[in-house]
């Protein structure tokens, strides 16, 4: 005869609690920012950055991006409930309560700082606290909410860890490091707005002005296109500085033109079916543009 | 915080006759692109869009500002090495 216990709670098992806590720094976009950390560590390097101060800056960098995410999660979770693609992230299913989730970011903040200043350096310390205020501060509780260039504006925040990187290895920014910082600014508007189009209406739902949500669909897809011209331009701007060469420019322009391409085919076809390739291949595009940096083709 | 000017120089690869030509290519790119941003965002702000005057200006400052830094990061850049 089979039983049912009845009125006992499932047992929680610590790897998805684990999981949950590892869900509230957004492991993916972190691994993104990542790259570019490290790409802007081995321009300043000029080559093999220090093995030790690279990992513990990925590794501070991490703590940091993840900490502010976390309270990201803490500070959006009454929206987050209001939108298909959140509804089931670990603060708004009720698996991680708010004040853990906020503590949890805070810890992760404060380990951050402490690793970076006393293993690396406090510029470098100071850069990853500076992104994250940036992150939560200004993006999440002021922006974001409030005006359709939140994510223009807000992007600075995710600009941040090529600085971090190159504090990291050299002490001190220079005007490459500050051109590393301009690449991600630049990307970030048509790389989220492509995104933003997919969910339009989770956004609408939940109020924030997001682009697309309060202009519409065509005046997106021109911004998208406008955005990405400019950002394959700041591309090429460490050619202009001096900091890259000629090998590094072809790649640059090999990069974009695709970008180019499908920005210029959402603009043109109706309906947004471009506007996930423009997503994924942004993701590429960033990833490769600082490999390439890094190798210094 | 700009601390100095020490672009790591790619051996033989960034004498002034490239470095000009990245600069006509980010110029190319960057202009055009540039100028129809700031139309788009000042006629957003005619049309009366964003609530009160205030805000109406704070729109305008935010998209100013990315256009500025863009300004200024090409002159540094051109002026770097």
């Amino acid at each position: 005869m089979a039983t049912r216990a009845v009125g006992v709670a499932p047992a929680v098992r610590p790897w998805s609690v684990a999981a949950d806590y590892a869900r509230l720094t957004k492991p993916r976009v972190v691994s993104l920012l990542l790259v570019t950390t490290a790409g802007a560590m081995f321009v300043a390097a000029a080559g093999l950055p220090d093995a030790w101060v690279f990992f513990w800056t990925l590794a501070g960098g991490y703590l940091a991006a993840g900490g502010a995410n976390a309270i990201n999660h803490y500070i959006d979770r009454d929206i987050d409930g209001l939108m298909s693609r959140t509804t089931g992230r670990p603060v708004v299913a009720g698996r991680v309560a708010p004040a853990r989730a906020l503590a949890f970011g805070a810890l992760l903040g404060g380990a951050s700082a402490i690793l970076l200043g006393t293993l690396v350096n406090w510029l470098a310390a100071g850069l990853a606290m500076a992104g994250l205020v940036l992150y939560v501060g200004v993006y999440t509780l002021w922006l974001k909410r409030s005006t359709t260039h939140n994510i223009v504006i807000g992007g600075a925040a995710g600009a941040v860890p090529p600085l971090v990187g190159w504090a990291a290895v050299t002490g001190e920014l220079s005007l490459t490091a500050w051109l590393l910082f301009a690449i991600v600014f630049y990307w970030t508007p048509p790389h989220f707005w492509a995104l933003a189009l997919v969910l339009r209406t989770d956004y609408q739902a939940a109020g924030v002005p997001m682009l697309p949500a309060v202009r519409g669909e065509a005046a997106t897809k021109r911004q998208i296109l406008l955005w990405t011209l400019v950002m394959v331009g700041v591309s090429v701007l460490p050619v202009v500085s001096g900091a890259a060469g000629l090998g590094y420019l072809a790649v640059a322009l090999a990069l974009g033109a695709p970008f180019v391409a499908m920005a210029a085919r959402l603009d043109r076809d109706a309906g947004i079916a471009w506007a996930r390739p423009v997503f994924s291949y942004s993701l590429i595009y960033l990833a490769l543009l600082f490999v390439a940096l890094s190798v210094g083709v | 915080m700009l601390a100095g000017h020490e672009p790591r120089v790619v051996p033989g690869a960034v004498g002034v006759s490239a470095r000009a030509l990245a600069l006509a290519l980010a110029l190319a790119l960057i202009v055009p692109a540039a100028v129809a941003i700031a139309a788009s965002a000042r006629r957003l702000a005619r049309a009366g869009a964003g609530g009160s005057a205030a805000a109406r200006r704070l729109d305008l400052l935010y998209a100013a500002a990315p256009l500025a830094l863009l300004a200024a990061l090409i002159a540094l850049a051109w002026t770097a090495a």
